[in-house]
C-alpha cells in the first residue's frame, strides 16, 4: 500500500510511509465535457471524472474498475495527457503537465504510453507492422539509423513473443491477440515508465487473455514499467494487479481505493459490494459467504445530472437522509479509502476462503 | 492476376450490356429518320425511292425496316470494324472522325479542371477537418452551400457575361484562335490555354465544393480513429500526423472517386461546353440531341460509356493497390 491521497479539505493523508516518490500524481482532477444543446439552452456539463486524486509509483500496477460510462477511459486519457482536465493538476515526476516546456512534454509523451482496447483500430491499416513499429523509433530518434531501429524492434518483438517474420504483414493479417502484443511492443519501444492499458483484453478471445495479462505482468516485472489497467472485469484486475492497488469508480468519482486483494476480499463500499454480488464465484466456500445486495434500482443515473449527495444513494439499499444531501469524501477505512457516510456501520464483508 | 482478369471480364460484360441497351433504346424512339433523306435523295438523283432508301441505309449503316436483331447484328459488325457510322446531318464526317476531334479537347479541359479542383479540395477539406471552428471553416461552408445551389450553366453564363462580354478578356467561342497553326508551337499552346480558361474555371468552381466536403468527411473519420489518437499520445507532431496519417489515409477513397469522376466527366457538361461553344464531347452531345442526329448521338454515348467503364476498372484496381485491406483474395 503506497499511496498518498489528498482528500477534500483534509490535507494529505499518509496511507503508508512510502519513501518512493510517485511518477505520476493526479490532484483533484475534474474532467467535464460540454455538450451543446441548441442555441438558447445552456450547454450540458458532463462530469466524466470528478475530483479524482491518486498517485502512481514506479513499477506499480493500478487497476481502475467501473461500469461502462463511469469515466475510466476519460481518466486514462487524462493520465496520458491527451485531455486537459477542467480543474486540478497532473504531475509527472513532480512537474505540472500544463507548465511543461516543449522538450519536457516530448519526454513525457514517450514516458507515458497508451495501449488501446481495439487493437485493429489502433494500428494504421495501410502500413505494415514494420512501419508502425520502426516509424516512431526513428521519429523519436531513439535509434540512429534504420538498422539500429530494426534491432530494437526485434528485441521488442522477442519481448512480446511475436516472430520477426510478422513485420511485413498488415494489421488485418494478424489475430487479435497478436495485434495486442504488437501494441505492447509499440508501447515498450518508447521506453516508457508508465503504460495506460485501456481494456486491453476485453476484445480478445477468453482463452488468449491470460497470455496478454502474463505479458503485461512480465513487462511490469522485467522492465519495471508501471501499469494503469482500466477494466470492468474484477477477475483480470485481481490477476494483473496482484500486489497492486485498485480504484473503483462510479459516475466519475472514486468510491473505493486500496490494495487489490484486501479490497476485493473486504469490500467496504455498497457499490463495490453490489458489483461483486453480480460476479459468479467458482469457489463454493466463498460463494456461501457472499450476500445478495438488493439494489433499489438497476438503472445507472445520467452522468449529465448526477444525483445530489452521494451519487450512489438512489440505488443504495443502505442510504439514509444524509446520503441524499451531503457528498461523502474519501476517508481512510480498513487500510484503504472509501467514500461512504455509513461505511463504519455497515455489515463487514469477507470473501476470503478460510483455508 | 486472377483478380485483374475477373474485373476485366466484368467490364466486358458491362460493355456488351451498354452497347445493346443504347442501341435498343435509341431504336425505340419514334419516327423513321432515313425516310425523309431517302425521299430527298430519290428526287435529287432521279432514282426509285426503294433504291434511294437502300443507299441511304447503307451509308448510315442503319436500316429501320430490318428486324431489330438484324439491325443489331449490322451495328455490331460495324463496331467490330471500328465503324460507328456517319453523322446524319453532316454526311462527310464519320462519327469516329468527330470523336477524334472532340474527345481530346474534353479530356484536356476535364483533366486540368479535375486536377485543380482535386488538389484544392484535398487541401481545403483537410484544413476544414483540422480547424473545426473559425473563419476558414465558416467561409468554406458558405462557399460550398452557395455553389452547390447554383447550377453549373448559370455559373458559365455569369462568367461569360463578365469576362467575355463586359471585360472582353476571353474569346466567345471555339477551342483555339484561327490565327495560329495547330502544332507544337508557343502561339498555339498559349491560344489553347487562353480559350480553355473559362470552361476550366467553371468546372473548378462547381466541382471543388464536392471534393472539399468529401475530403472533410474522410479526414474527420481518420482523425477520430484510434491509431491517430495513439500517434498523438505518442507525441508525434501535429504536422506529421496531418501529412502521414490523416491526409494519406483520408485520400485513399478520394483517389478512387477521382478515377470515377474522370470517367463521368468525359461526357463533358453539355451546358458548360455549349455556353462557351467549346467543341468537346458535351457540345457535340447537345448538338446531336438537338438535331436528332441519332447515329452521332449513339457513337458519343458509347464513347462516354466506355470511358466510365474503363474509369471504374481503373478505380477498382487502384483501390486494391492503395488499401492493403482490399488486397485480392
Amino acid at each position: 500500500m503506497h499511496a498518498i491521497i489528498r482528500c477534500q479539505g483534509k490535507g494529505l493523508l499518509h496511507m503508508n510511509d512510502d519513501p518512493r516518490k510517485p511518477i505520476m500524481s493526479l490532484r483533484n482532477v475534474d474532467m467535464y465535457y460540454e455538450i451543446k444543446r441548441g442555441l438558447l439552452k445552456q450547454p450540458a456539463r458532463i462530469g466524466a471524472v470528478v475530483d479524482v486524486s491518486l498517485d502512481i509509483h514506479e513499477g506499480e500496477v493500478l487497476a481502475v474498475v467501473g461500469e461502462s460510462g463511469c469515466g475510466k477511459t476519460t481518466l486514462g486519457n487524462v493520465i496520458i495527457g491527451m485531455l486537459k482536465p477542467t480543474r486540478g493538476q497532473i504531475l509527472y515526476n513532480g512537474k505540472d503537465l500544463s507548465q511543461m516546456t516543449r522538450q519536457e512534454l516530448k519526454e513525457f509523451r514517450s514516458s507515458v504510453q497508451l495501449v488501446q482496447q481495439d487493437s485493429y483500430a489502433a494500428l494504421n491499416p495501410v502500413k505494415t507492422l514494420y512501419h508502425s513499429l520502426c516509424g516512431p523509433v526513428l521519429h523519436k530518434k531513439l535509434a540512429r539509423n534504420k538498422a539500429e531501429a530494426l534491432k530494437m524492434v526485434h528485441e521488442a518483438l522477442d519481448m512480446v513473443e511475436i516472430s520477426h517474420e510478422e513485420l511485413d504483414k498488415y494489421p488485418h493479417e494478424l489475430s487479435g491477440g497478436q495485434r495486442q502484443r504488437i501494441l505492447m511492443a509499440r508501447a515498450i519501444l518508447m521506453r516508457p515508465k508508465l503504460i495506460v492499458a485501456d481494456e486491453p483484453v476485453s476484445m480478445i478471445d477468453v482463452s488468449l487473455r491470460i497470455s496478454i495479462l502474463n505479458l503485461m505482468a512480465k513487462l511490469n516485472k522485467t522492465l519495471n514499467i508501471a501499469f494503469v489497467y482500466i477494466t470492468h472485469d474484477f477477475g483480470t484486475a485481481r490477476y494483473i494487479a496482484r500486489n497492486g492497488n485498485i480504484c473503483i469508480m462510479y459516475l466519475g468519482k472514486m468510491v473505493e481505493y486500496g490494495n487489490v486483494q484486501r479490497v476485493l476480499e473486504h469490500p467496504s463500499h455498497p457499490y463495490l459490494q453490489a458489483l461483486l454480488t453480480a460476479v459468479p464465484v467458482p469457489d463454493p466456500e466463498i460463494a456461501k459467504k457472499k450476500r445478495n445486495l438488493p439494489l433499489k434500482s438497476i438503472e445507472m443515473p445520467s452522468v449529465a445530472a448526477p444525483p445530489p449527495g452521494c451519487r450512489f444513494h438512489p440505488r443504495c439499499p443502505y442510504s439514509v437522509d444524509i446520503c441524499e444531501t451531503e457528498e461523502p469524501v474519501l476517508l481512510e477505512h480498513n487500510e484503504g479509502l472509501c467514500a461512504c457516510h455509513r461505511v463504519k456501520e455497515l455489515p463487514q464483508w469477507s470473501l476470503r476462503a478460510d483455508r | 492476376m486472377n483478380y485483374f482478369l475477373r474485373k476485366l471480364g466484368t467490364s466486358l460484360l458491362n460493355l456488351i450490356a451498354v452497347v445493346v441497351t443504347i442501341f435498343i433504346v435509341l431504336r425505340m424512339m419514334p419516327g423513321d429518320i432515313i425516310e425523309p433523306m431517302a425521299r430527298e435523295e430519290a428526287s435529287r438523283l432521279g432514282i426509285t425511292y426503294e433504291e434511294a432508301y437502300e443507299r441511304v441505309a447503307d451509308r448510315y449503316n442503319y436500316n429501320p425496316q430490318e428486324p431489330i436483331y438484324q439491325q443489331l447484328v449490322r451495328y455490331v459488325k460495324g463496331l467490330l470494324r471500328g465503324d460507328l457510322g456517319t453523322s446524319m446531318l453532316n454526311p462527310k464526317n464519320t462519327v469516329v472522325s468527330i470523336l477524334s476531334v472532340a474527345l481530346p479537347w474534353t479530356i484536356f479541359v476535364v483533366s486540368i479542371s479535375l486536377i485543380i479542383s482535386f488538389i484544392l479540395g484535398m487541401q481545403l477539406g483537410a484544413l476544414m477537418a483540422i480547424r473545426k471552428r473559425g473563419i476558414i471553416n465558416n467561409s468554406i461552408t458558405f462557399y460550398v452551400t452557395i455553389v452547390s445551389a447554383i447550377p453549373s450553366y448559370i455559373i458559365a453564363i455569369i462568367l461569360s457575361i463578365i469576362f467575355v462580354y463586359q471585360l472582353r478578356l476571353f474569346p466567345k467561342s471555339g477551342v483555339y484562335s484561327i490565327d495560329v497553326t495547330p502544332g507544337f508551337n508557343m502561339p498555339f499552346i498559349l491560344s489553347v490555354l487562353h480559350y480553355s480558361v473559362l470552361p476550366i474555371t467553371t468546372y473548378v468552381i462547381t466541382s471543388t465544393g464536392g471534393w472539399i466536403l468529401n475530403m472533410k468527411g474522410s479526414s474527420v473519420h481518420v482523425l477520430g480513429s484510434d491509431y491517430v489518437f495513439a500517434a498523438q499520445a505518442r507525441g508525434i507532431p501535429e504536422k506529421i500526423i496531418m501529412r502521414r496519417y490523416m491526409k494519406k489515409n483520408a485520400m485513399i477513397p478520394m483517389i478512387t472517386i477521382l478515377a470515377m469522376a474522370f470517367g463521368g466527366m468525359i461526357g463533358g457538361a453539355p451546358l458548360i461546353e455549349g455556353q462557351f461553344q467549346y467543341l468537346g464531347m458535351g457540345a457535340y452531345l447537345a448538338k446531336a440531341l438537338g438535331e436528332r442526329d441519332f447515329i452521332l448521338y449513339q457513337g458519343l454515348l458509347l464513347c462516354i460509356s466506355i470511358s466510365v467503364i474503363l474509369a471504374n476498372l481503373v478505380a477498382d484496381l487502384l483501390y486494391s493497390k492503395l488499401d492493403p485491406r482490399i488486397r485480392l483474395e
